[in-house]
C-alpha cells in the first residue's frame, strides 16, 4: 500500500468525478453569487445607484447675465461690465479647521476673524465668504492651501469716470441700480440669471453639453441716450473752468434741443465718479439741475414778458420810467443795478431792470400771472426719466401777499429747478411749443423689443408771434444788454440773464453778498440748435464778479465756441434768414440701424450725397440727424456689425483663449449655440472669429488643459 | 503537415474564442478609461501586448508536455530567485517593492512565478513514483507553495500571496485527498471571508456541507465545522473592533498599500456607483459619467470590472461572466480528457489561477471581497499580468493539443 489514503482512481476510464463536482461546484457557487451581486446593484438598485452619480457629477451653475449697457447718442458705450474681480465661498461642512481658515481670510482680505467664523458656522451648503477680492487675494488664498470655489464676479466700470457721472448713476454690489440712470431704468438694464447643470469631474472641471438641462441667461437690455458725450464732456470742463475762476461754490448746466427736448448734455459740478461712489457724500450724487429748487432771478422775467405780450398786448417798444434804480412797495425796496431812467419795454427785458418790470406788471391779473407760470410748466414735475426730481413751488394766489407780484415778475419769492428754466427757453426758442425733456432716444429690451422714443410735446404755451417776440428780446440782451460778454463773432447768440439773492434760512431774508447766477441761452438765434442753461451757487470772481452776465455768460460762450469747434456744420446756419430759402435746407432723416442702400437711396432722394464705411448697418452718421444741410451735401454714415446693438446676425467673436465658461457666455451673446469638447481654455473655435454668423447657429468650441 | 493539421484541429475552440472576447473587450474597455483622460497610451500599450501575448499563446500551445515537465523545478527555482531579487533590490511601487529593472524593462517576477509554482507543483504530483508515501507528496507541494508565499507577505503583496496557496490547494484537491484535511486547509480561508461577507460564503458552507453529508462524512464532524466557522464570523469582526482605527488602518495598509488612499472605501464605494448606475443596458461605450469625469479609480486595472458594469450594464457584466465560466468549463474539460497525468495537474492549477482572480477581482468591485489589488484577467491593464495569463493559457490550449501523449 503506497499511497495509502488517496482516494484518486486507480482506473484511467474511471474519471474522478469526485474532485470535479466539487471544484464545478464551488465555481458555480462563486459565480451565481457574483451573478446575484450583480443583479442587486444594477438592476433592483439602479435608480439608487444612478442617483448617488448623479448628486456628485452634477451641479447647476448660475450663469450671471451682463447688465445691458447704457450708450450716448452715438453708440459710444458709457458703461462697461468687467469680471476682473471673484467672490470665494466655500461647504462649511468640509472645513476642519475654522479657526484658521478665518484667522487666514481676515490676514489676506481683512476683516475680523469673528465675522469670518461666524459666517463659518451657518448651516448652508454654500458660503460666500468675501466679495470683490482681486486676482492676487485668491491667488494668496489658495497658496495657503485653502479649498475654496473661485466664481468671477460682474460689475460695472464707468470708462469716462466723471463725465455724466451723476447722470449715469452706480450700482451696487449686485449690480441693481442706485441712482441715476443705473436705478431709472434698472429693470431694463437688469438681465435675468440663467443657469445649467454641469458635470464635474472629480477634479473640479465642469462639462457642459447641450444635452443637459439648462436656461440660457438673458443680458440685460440696452439703453440709448440722447446724451452726445463729447458735448457733455465741453459742459462739464468748461462749467468746472468757470468755477474755479469765479469761486462758485457748485454749478450745474444743460444743454437741450430745443425742438425736441432731448437732452443733449447734463452735468453738476463738482463731479462725481460712479466708479468710486464710496468717495462722495451722498449731494455729490444727485443731478442738482433736477433735484434742487432755486430762485431764478431775472431769468424768470421771460414769464411776466410773454404776459404782457400775449395777454395784454403790451407793445415792446412801450415806454417805462425806471427812474434812480428803485422801487418801494409795501415798504420793501427793490433795486436795479443802476437807474435806467427811461427803458422799452424790450429793453426792460434786455437790461433786466426789475423796476421797469415791475412797474409793467403793475395792473396785471394775478390769476393770470399765475396761469402763466402754471402754463410754462413751472408748478409740475417735467417728467424726465430721472428720479428724484423737484416740481416748483410758489403760494397758492389766495396766499399771495401785496408783494408776491412784484417779487414773482422779478424771479423771487418762486422756486423752480433749472430743467424747468431751461425748457421755458426751449418754448420761446421752438416758436412756442414747452416740449417733454428727456434722456432717452431709444431702449432696446432684453427680448428684442425696441423702443424708440420720440419728441413729445407738452401743451402750447404761446403764439408763434410772441415767441418771436420774445426771440427779439433775447438776441437784444446779448446785443444790448446784460449779456453781452456771451455774444460771438458771426455767430448770433440770444439769451437772458439772472442774477437772485440767496435766500438766508436762518432769518427768512436774503444775503445782501450771496447769489446764484445763471443765464439760459441759445444759438444760432435764428435757427435755434441748442439751449444751453448755466446755473453758478454763489460765485464771488476775481473782480467781485457775481452776475449772470458776467460769471455764466462767459462759461456759455466757451462751450458755444467749442461746440461750434465739434459740429463746424452749425455755422451753415448762421445768418440765415429762416424763410428765404427754405427750400435749400435740408433736415437730415435718421438712418441709424438701416442697411446702407436704403439710408443711401433716400439721402440721394433728398438731393445729398452719401459715402460710407465699414460693414453692416448703420450706426453713427456725420452730420446728426436733425441736423440742417443744403442741397449736395455729403453725408457721411460709419456701419459696423449689427451686434453692436444685437439683431438678425452678427460676427463670431473671437473665444480662443478664455475660460470655457467665458467663451459660453460671450458666444451666446452673440445668439449663437454651444457645442463643447473638452475642458480648460479654449484652443479651437469653429466658424473662425470674424466670420459671420447668424443667430441660433451653432459654434463649436474646443478646450484643453 | 498532417500532423500540425491534427494538431490544430484539437485545439480548444471555447477556450481560444473566450479567452480573445476576454482580451478583446479588455483593450475596449482601456479604450474607455484612456479617452477620459484624453489619452491612449494605455490603450495603445495593452494592444502591443494583447498581439505579444497572442502570440505567446500560440508558442507555448504548440510545446509538447515534455518540455514543460523537464523545466518545471528549474523554473520555479527561477521564479523563487526573482522574488528574492525583488526583496534585494526592487523598485518600490504602491508603498511595497514589487519590480525589479531587467535590462531596461520592468518586471513584476511574483507573476511568471505563479505558473512556475503549478508546473512545480504539478510535477511532484505526478511523479509518485512506488516509494513516495502520499504524506510526502502533500507535504512537499505545501512547501513549494509555501516558500513563495512568505517572500509575497515580505514584499508586501497580500493578492499575489493569496493566490498560491488557492492554486496548490486546488491541485491537491485534483490529486484526491481526505476532505477532513482539506476542509481543514480550506478553513481559514472561509473564515477570512466570513468575516467580510458572511452572505457569500453562507451558501458555499451549506452546499459543502450537504456535499459531505453525501459522501458520507458523519454529521458530528460537519456540525463541529460549522461550529468553527460560526465562532470564526463572529470572532473577526469582534477582534478586528478592538484595535483602534490607526491600528486597523495600518493593518489595511500593510495588507494592501494601494487600497484605499481616500479613506472610508471611496474606491469600493466608487466602483459600486459606477455598476450600480449602470442598470440593465449600461450607459453606452466612452459615456459613463462614473467613468469619463474619473470618479472610479484605478478605471483601467483594478476596477476595470466597473468601467464595464457601467458603460455596458449587467447584459455587458454577464456576457463577461459566461466567458469567463465558458474558460473555467474548457480548463477543467481539458484536465478531465488529458491522459498526461502532469498537464492534468497544470490545467486544473491554471484554470484555478484564471478563474480565482476573476472571482475575487469581481467580488472586490462590486463590494463582496476587501480591496486586495489583483488584477481581473485579460481585461486590466498590465504588461506582466496579460503575458502571463496568456502564456498560461497557450499552456492550457497544449492540454488539449497533445492530450492523447503521456
Amino acid at each position: 500500500m503506497v499511497i495509502k489514503y488517496c482516494n484518486r482512481p486507480k482506473s484511467e476510464t474511471d474519471l474522478p468525478k469526485g474532485r470535479l463536482t466539487f471544484i464545478v461546484v464551488s465555481v458555480m457557487i462563486a459565480c451565481s453569487c457574483l451573478f446575484g451581486r450583480l443583479f442587486y446593484l444594477q438592476v433592483i438598485m439602479k435608480k439608487e445607484y444612478s442617483e448617488r452619480a448623479a448628486s456628485q457629477y452634477r451641479e447647476k451653475v448660475t450663469i450671471e447675465p451682463y447688465r445691458g449697457t447704457i450708450y450716448d447718442r452715438n453708440g459710444r458705450p458709457l458703461t462697461d461690465n468687467v469680471n476682473d474681480y471673484f467672490s470665494v465661498s466655500i461647504n462649511p461642512y468640509n472645513v476642519t479647521k475654522p479657526k484658521q481658515l478665518a484667522t487666514d481670510l481676515s490676514k489676506v482680505i481683512g476683516g475680523s476673524v469673528e465675522g469670518y467664523l461666524k459666517k463659518l458656522k451657518r448651516s448652508s451648503q454654500n458660503v460666500v465668504l468675501a466679495r470683490r477680492l482681486n486676482d492676487n487675494q485668491v491667488q494668496a488664498l489658495n497658496k495657503l492651501g485653502w479649498n475654496l470655489d473661485v466664481n468671477q464676479e460682474i460689475h460695472r466700470r464707468y470708462p469716462h469716470g466723471k463725465v455724466a457721472g451723476q447722470l449715469i448713476g452706480f450700482t451696487d454690489i449686485d449690480n441693481n441700480g442706485i441712482s441715476g440712470l443705473e436705478l431709472a431704468y434698472n429693470e431694463l438694464l437688469m438681465g435675468e440669471p440663467g443657469w445649467m447643470v454641469v458635470q464635474r469631474d472629480v477634479q473640479g472641471n465642469q462639462h457642459f453639453d447641450e444635452s443637459f438641462p439648462h436656461k440660457p441667461h438673458h443680458d440685460g437690455g440696452n439703453l440709448i441716450l440722447t446724451l452726445d458725450m463729447s458735448i457733455q464732456l465741453i459742459l462739464e470742463e468748461e462749467l468746472s473752468k468757470g468755477l474755479n475762476l469765479y469761486n462758485g461754490k457748485s454749478g450745474t448746466g444743460i444743454i437741450v434741443d430745443p425742438w425736441t427736448g432731448e437732452i443733449i448734455a447734463l452735468a453738476s459740478q463738482p463731479g462725481f465718479d460712479p466708479n468710486n461712489p464710496g468717495d462722495y457724500t451722498q449731494s455729490r450724487e444727485k443731478n442738482t439741475l433736477i433735484t434742487d429748487l432755486y430762485e431764478p432771478g431775472s431769468t424768470f422775467k421771460l414769464i411776466a414778458a410773454t404776459l404782457l405780450l400775449e395777454d395784454y398786448n403790451v407793445s415792446p417798444d412801450k415806454m417805462v420810467d425806471c427812474g434812480n434804480g428803485h422801487i418801494t412797495i409795501h415798504g420793501k425796496t427793490i433795486h436795479d443795478s443802476h437807474g435806467f431812467g427811461w427803458l422799452t419795454f424790450q429793453d426792460v427785458v434786455a437790461k433786466s431792470s426789475n423796476v421797469g418790470m415791475i412797474k409793467l406788471t403793475s395792473g396785471v391779473d394775478h390769476k393770470l400771472l399765475y396761469d402763466k407760470i402754471k402754463k410754462y410748466g413751472f408748478l409740475e414735475e417735467s417728467g424726465i426719466e430721472l428720479s428724484g426730481e423737484a416740481g416748483g413751488s410758489l403760494p397758492e394766489i389766495k396766499d399771495w401777499s401785496g408783494l408776491t407780484r412784484p417779487n414773482v415778475v422779478i424771479g423771487h419769492g418762486i422756486s423752480v429747478t433749472g430743467l424747468q428754466m431751461c425748457m421755458a427757453y426751449c418754448a420761446v426758442a421752438n416758436g412756442g411749443l414747452l416740449m417733454k425733456p428727456t434722456l432717452i432716444k431709444e431702449m432696446r429690451y432684453k427680448d428684442g423689443r425696441i423702443v424708440k422714443n420720440s419728441a413729445q410735446k407738452v401743451r402750447k404755451v404761446m403764439s408763434a408771434e410772441t415767441a418771436k417776440t420774445l426771440q427779439t428780446f433775447l438776441r437784444r440782451a446779448v446785443t444790448n444788454g446784460t449779456g453781452k460778454r456771451a455774444s460771438i463773432e458771426d455767430m448770433p447768440t440770444s439769451g437772458k440773464t439772472g442774477t437772485a439773492q440767496i435766500v438766508n434760512l436762518k432769518t427768512g431774508g436774503y444775503y445782501s453778498n450771496r447769489f446764484i447766477s445763471s443765464f439760459c441761452a441759445y444759438f444760432p438765434s435764428d435757427f435755434p440748435r441748442y439751449i444751453v442753461m448755466i446755473i453758478v451757487n454763489n460765485p464771488v470772481g476775481p473782480n467781485g464778479e457775481h452776475t449772470g452776465g458776467s460769471v455764466c455768460a462767459p462759461v456759455f460762450r466757451n462751450i458755444t465756441e467749442r461746440i461750434l469747434g465739434l459740429k463746424p456744420e452749425l455755422w451753415a446756419l448762421n445768418g440765415s434768414d429762416g424763410n428765404e430759402d427754405k427750400e435749400s435746407h435740408i433736415v437730415v432723416p435718421d438712418l441709424c440701424s438701416k442697411n446702407f442702400k436704403d439710408a443711401s437711396g433716400m439721402l440721394k432722394q433728398l438731393g445729398l450725397k452719401v459715402t460710407g464705411h465699414g460693414n453692416g448697418i448703420i450706426y453713427d452718421q456725420i452730420p446728426e440727424p436733425g441736423t440742417i444741410v443744403s442741397k449736395g451735401d455729403l453725408i457721411e454714415l460709419t456701419l459696423g456689425p449689427e451686434e453692436r446693438f444685437k439683431g438678425g446676425y452678427g460676427l463670431m467673436p473671437v473665444l480662443t483663449g478664455l475660460s470655457l465658461r467665458d467663451a459660453v457666455r460671450k458666444a451666446t451673446e452673440s445668439g449663437l449655440m454651444v457645442r463643447i469638447e473638452g475642458s480648460g481654455k479654449v484652443i479651437k473655435q469653429s466658424p473662425r472669429s470674424g466670420s459671420k454668423v447668424t443667430v441660433g447657429g451653432i459654434c463649436t468650441i474646443t478646450a484643453a488643459g | 503537415m498532417n500532423i500540425v493539421k491534427n494538431r490544430l484541429n484539437s485545439i480548444d475552440i471555447p477556450l481560444l474564442i473566450s479567452t480573445l472576447c476576454l482580451v478583446v473587450i479588455g483593450i475596449l474597455l482601456i479604450y474607455s478609461a484612456d479617452h477620459s483622460q484624453g489619452l491612449k497610451t494605455h490603450f495603445l500599450r495593452q494592444v502591443y501586448f494583447s498581439l505579444a501575448g497572442i502570440v505567446l499563446l500560440f508558442i507555448t500551445a504548440s510545446i509538447p508536455p515534455r518540455f514543460y515537465y523537464v523545466i518545471a523545478y528549474i523554473f520555479y527555482i527561477i521564479g523563487i530567485i526573482g522574488l528574492v531579487l525583488v526583496l534585494v533590490m526592487g523598485i518600490i511601487g504602491f508603498g511595497a517593492k514589487r519590480w525589479i529593472i531587467l535590462g531596461g524593462v520592468n518586471l513584476q517576477p511574483s507573476e511568471p512565478l505563479k505558473i512556475c509554482l503549478i508546473f512545480a507543483c504539478a510535477r511532484v504530483l505526478s511523479d509518485r513514483g512506488s516509494h513516495i508515501s502520499y504524506w510526502r507528496i502533500n507535504g512537499k507541494v505545501i512547501l513549494l507553495g509555501l516558500i513563495p508565499t512568505i517572500l509575497l507577505l515580505l514584499q508586501p503583496d497580500l493578492g499575489t500571496a493569496t493566490v498560491l496557496p488557492v492554486i496548490t490547494v486546488s491541485m491537491l484537491a485534483w490529486f484526491g485527498m481526505p476532505l477532513k484535511i482539506f476542509i481543514l486547509l480550506l478553513l481559514p480561508i472561509i473564515s477570512l471571508f466570513l468575516s467580510v461577507a458572511p452572505w457569500l460564503v453562507a451558501p458555499l458552507v451549506i452546499s459543502g456541507c450537504v456535499y459531505l453529508l453525501k459522501s458520507g462524512i458523519r454529521l458530528l464532524g460537519i456540525i463541529t465545522i460549522l461550529v468553527i466557522c460560526t465562532l470564526a464570523t463572529i470572532a473577526a469582526p469582534t477582534a478586528w473592533n478592538q484595535l483602534e482605527p490607526y491600528q486597523q488602518k495600518r493593518l489595511t495598509t500593510f495588507l494592501n498599500p494601494a487600497a484605499d488612499p481616500l479613506g472610508s472605501g471611496y474606491q469600493v464605494i466608487q466602483s459600486k456607483v459606477a455598476i450600480g448606475s449602470g442598470g440593465l443596458k449600461g450607459q453606452g461605450f466612452l459615456n459613463g459619467p462614473q467613468t469619463q469625469l474619473r470618479f472610479l479609480p484605478e478605471q483601467h486595472t483594478d476596477f476595470i470590472f466597473a468601467l464595464a458594469g457601467e458603460e455596458f450594464g449587467f447584459i455587458g457584466v454577464t456576457f463577461i461572466l459566461v466567458l469567463l465560466v465558458i474558460y473555467g468549463w474548457s480548463g477543467f474539460r481539458l484536465a478531465m480528457r488529458t491522459k498526461n497525468d502532469f498537464m492534468g495537474f497544470v490545467a486544473v492549477g491554471i484554470t484555478t489561477l484564471v478563474l480565482y482572480h476573476a472571482v475575487v477581482n469581481i467580488g472586490m468591485a462590486v463590494g463582496s471581497l476587501p480591496v486586495t489589488g489583483l488584477p481581473l484577467p485579460f481585461l486590466s491593464y498590465g504588461g506582466s499580468f496579460l503575458i502571463t495569463c496568456m502564456t498560461a493559457t497557450g499552456i492550457l490550449l497544449s492540454v488539449g493539443v497533445y492530450h492523447r501523449e503521456r
